[in-house]
């Protein structure tokens, strides 16, 4: 496919030295039908080339194995200052997944507690929050750091962050499918915990490449104060009403089953009452309702346990 | 309009390179086919969608999701999943929530095939929409029995039987989606790019069970 995109290009370019006196003959005022489509062929095959050239430009930092990934999420929440002469080799396929896990956990949330969202879709919204704060966060902790003269490049500030990331993925994770008396509780315990401790991994790794303590200190606080204030801010943001909608739904669903039952239960004592063929109506409906609550007693009682 | 034809052929330079390449051979194949009636076309294609459904159903050892994608499938299957998880009837929300399952089928393909290209794989954008778009057909299955399921009483039971059913379709379009993706990948590497096409199916899946009715 690269091949056949090559002898393209060479074709195009080709043609593009054949045709340059035709585009450029605007003189008499009106350019031709063939001019405009030819310059619109052209700039899409740039881009297209262009972002080929791009996907190359990323294959290196995609070339890792999965037991290198495991490795490098387990130390994420380890913290330890790095040795001197440790070299992170960087790589982006983790942090990407990462990133869309945490999408993934977004869009959950939002679908449980109903968040409707006015221009867009739910899933545009938690992608864009994923990435948005991924790359953002990466390219604001790269402009500070590139101030405090730290010896971290984008790459390694962006591997570092989406792995830190994970911390977010297990807080908003266990805190969604955990429900105990004590949510906010148990909240702010992971906050503290797992979030705090990816925020201090992150926080080691970057002040061990600075060499000013002042800058030192102040950007070790910067990246943690990041990390642990966008946790804050997803879970209040997306996870506030989950909580009491699923109690909602488990209290609907005890109701509800109890409804159905007591249908079913008359439509049965009707079905009896029309097969027997009895001549007094009330007198056997009041018969027939008496039989339906002795029925029925014993089946309210075991759908309420 | 002699005015104009002459002053098109007064830049007669592009004419020239126009003319010569309408005729080229390469779209002998394709005009061939042109004058057939369509209902031929019509039965042709049908016939290959179909085909590839039963591919996605009973995954066998063959490439013709690959070599022969199409669209249709993926358009088809896709449109019926969104009206099938629609649960607001109102006109303001119903058209994001329809937005919604495609935006989801979009993005995803487009994520599993360019990291699927960056990990060494050798498939396209086009190849990985088909093949993901026809390894659906078991989620839509599970999404219509739910639709229907949900209409019956006795709830607690039945959140149990639908989850139970959007799992195991899950697990079969998860499998249907590796026979065909994971030979594209090196056997070291192929966990690598199989986590995506897993987190994608479980979203739909999870969309599925969340999805309640319109009341």
């Amino acid at each position: 496919m690269q091949e056949n995109l090559q002898r393209r290009t060479t074709i195009n370019n080709n043609n593009n030295n054949n045709n340059n006196p035709q585009a450029t003959s605007l003189e008499s005022g009106m350019p031709s039908v063939g001019s405009i489509v030819w310059t619109a062929g052209r700039a899409r095959a740039q881009q297209a080339i262009n972002f080929y050239a791009n996907i190359d430009y990323l294959r290196p930092y995609f070339d890792v194995e999965p037991k290198e990934i495991l490795r490098r999420l387990l130390h994420a929440l380890t913290p330890r200052w790095p040795s001197p002469e440790e070299n992170i080799k960087s790589e982006l396929y983790g942090p990407s997944m990462i990133v869309f896990t945490l999408a993934a956990i977004l869009i959950y949330q939002m679908k449980l507690a109903s968040h409707s969202v006015e221009d867009g879709t739910l899933i545009g919204t938690s992608f864009l929050i994923s990435f948005g704060y991924w790359i953002g966060s990466s390219f604001a902790i790269s402009s500070v750091s590139f101030v405090c003269n730290t010896h971290l490049n984008l790459i390694q500030i962006l591997c570092l962050n989406g792995y830190a990331l994970f911390s977010h993925c297990l807080v908003l994770f266990l805190a969604t499918f955990i429900h105990t008396g004590h949510d906010h509780l148990l909240f702010y315990g992971l906050w503290c915990i797992v979030g705090g401790l990816a925020a201090i991994r992150m926080m080691l790794v970057v002040m061990a490449r600075t060499i000013n303590p002042r800058y030192r200190v102040l950007l070790g606080l910067f990246v943690s104060a990041i990390h642990m204030f966008f946790l804050l801010y997803l879970h209040f943001a997306y996870h506030e009403l989950a909580e009491t909608v699923s109690h909602a739904f488990t209290n609907e669903a005890t109701v509800s089953a109890d409804l159905p039952v007591i249908a079913r239960a008359y439509q049965l004592v009707d079905a009896v009452t029309q097969s027997q063929e009895i001549a007094d109506d009330s007198h056997n409906n009041f018969n027939m309702s008496s039989l339906s609550t002795e029925f029925l007693s014993p089946i309210i009682s075991s759908t309420c346990n | 309009m002699s005015d104009d034809q002459s002053f098109f052929l007064s830049t007669s330079k592009s004419i020239e390179i126009i003319e010569g390449n309408i005729t080229s051979t390469s779209n002998q194949n394709e005009l061939s086919t042109l004058d057939e009636p369509i209902i031929e076309t019509v039965k042709r294609d049908l016939k290959a969608v179909l085909r590839k459904f039963g591919h996605a159903l009973i995954p066998r050892q063959s490439s013709t999701l690959l070599q022969q994608w199409d669209l249709w499938g993926p358009l088809i299957l896709v449109t019926v999943l969104a009206i099938l998880l629609q649960s607001d009837t109102t006109t303001a929300s119903s058209g994001m929530q329809f937005a919604e399952i495609f935006t989801l089928v979009l993005i995803g393909s487009a994520m599993i095939s360019i990291n699927s290209q960056l990990l060494g794989g050798k498939i396209s954008f086009f190849q990985s929409v088909c093949v993901l778009g026809y390894c659906l057909l078991p989620l839509l299955i599970a999404a219509f029995t739910n639709n229907l399921l949900l209409y019956l009483p006795y709830r607690s039971m039945l959140h149990i039987i639908r989850f139970l059913i959007v799992m195991t379709a899950f697990a079969w379009t998860m499998y249907a989606s590796i026979r065909f993706l994971g030979q594209t990948q090196q056997p070291s590497r192929r966990m690598l790019a199989i986590y995506p096409i897993f987190l994608f199916y479980f979203l739909v899946s999870w969309l599925i069970i969340l999805h309640k009715p319109s009341k």
